[in-house]
């Protein structure tokens, strides 16, 4: 009766041990678990957004013509990054003074786009769309299709166009 | 039931229900983005067999093209290949070659996975020169076992 009464509070604070172990041993996995969810969580909005701005840069891209306002291209340059913006800058002002001398009027629309790949802040993603072209001489507008890679980093939580190329 | 035991209980119960609650979660996540990487080979890898054929072994070649589909599209398919594609390849001498510039994933989850392709198609009529084509494609993949296979195909 005594020892019975003496080893009592000793398995009591065995057993509290053992479930404190057990319970901190679960919240481990299951941070280690949540953080891991968290990361695919990450990557997949992150590759949504990459996507999401490669479709957009390319569809004020196609879209440029004669007509097209300063605020449409400052907007695609603003998409764009530091070296890549300076490349378009300088195509952007010689292609509208072209378009808009042979009134050339073109729209385009993206139809389907794909991520390639995903990677520490750098994304590849293709894109498909279709646009119309129309100039002075045609009488009726040109159907053209676009198959295009699209190449882009992230900066401060966007996601940049640093290259741009026809897939031939 | 004392109150601690009843206490240390909770405890316990509560953490191994967080724990599988975040492994489940974490382990529907990865196994996504695994999906969506394995279809995207497999697309890489299938849809050229589906769309080439050599006329000199055109019957082999058809055969191999639609093992690389499944479900109703495959009946479709092999439709459309007994009666349009064989015939008029016959005729013709048409051997034709499909190959990959780019894919990419558009959608997917773990049993269905969707690719966009950039195709370019080499197609060579008997005499005649031969001419190159390039497409855009949505192909949709669905798991068949440990493989992905071709569930349909539509041209952008």
């Amino acid at each position: 009766m005594r020892t019975q009464v003496a080893a009592r509070p000793t398995r009591v604070s065995w057993r509290a041990g053992a479930v404190a172990l057990v319970a901190v041993a679960l919240l481990a996995v299951s941070g280690e678990r949540a953080l891991a969810w968290q990361d695919e969580r990450d990557r997949a909005a992150g590759g949504k957004a990459a996507v999401a701005a490669a479709a957009a840069e390319v569809e004020g891209l196609i879209g440029i013509n004669g007509s097209t306002s300063e605020k449409d291209v400052a907007k695609l340059l603003d998409g764009a990054t530091a070296g890549f913006r300076s490349e378009l800058e300088a195509q952007a002002d010689r292609l509208r003074t072209t378009l808009s001398k042979h009134q050339v009027v073109a729209t385009g629309k993206v139809v389907s786009t794909g991520l390639v790949e995903f990677e520490d802040g750098r994304a590849t993603v293709i894109v498909a769309a279709v646009g119309t072209v129309k100039n002075k001489q045609a009488s009726e507008a040109e159907p053209r299709n676009y198959r295009l890679r699209v190449d882009l980093q992230e900066s401060d939580d966007r996601w940049l166009v640093s290259g741009l190329e026809f897939v031939a | 039931m004392t109150r601690s035991r009843m206490l240390a209980l909770g405890v316990l119960l509560g953490g191994v229900v967080l724990a599988v609650f975040a492994g489940v979660q974490a382990h529907l996540a990865a196994s996504t983005a695994e999906a969506r990487a394995e279809a995207l080979d497999a697309a890489k890898t299938r849809v050229p067999i589906l769309l080439s054929y050599d006329n000199e072994t055109l019957g082999e070649d058809l055969d191999r093209a639609l093992d690389q589909a499944t479900g109703s599209f495959a009946d479709d398919y092999e439709q459309i290949l007994t009666e349009v594609v064989e015939p008029t390849a016959k005729r013709r001498g048409i051997s034709t070659e499909a190959s990959v510039s780019a894919a990419g994933v558009v959608s997917g989850d773990r049993e269905q996975v969707v690719i966009l392709l950039f195709l370019t198609q080499t197609t060579t009529a008997k005499g005649d020169r031969s001419s190159v084509s390039g497409s855009r494609v949505e192909v949709t993949l669905r798991r068949a076992g440990d493989d992905w296979k071709i569930a349909g195909l539509q041209p952008l």
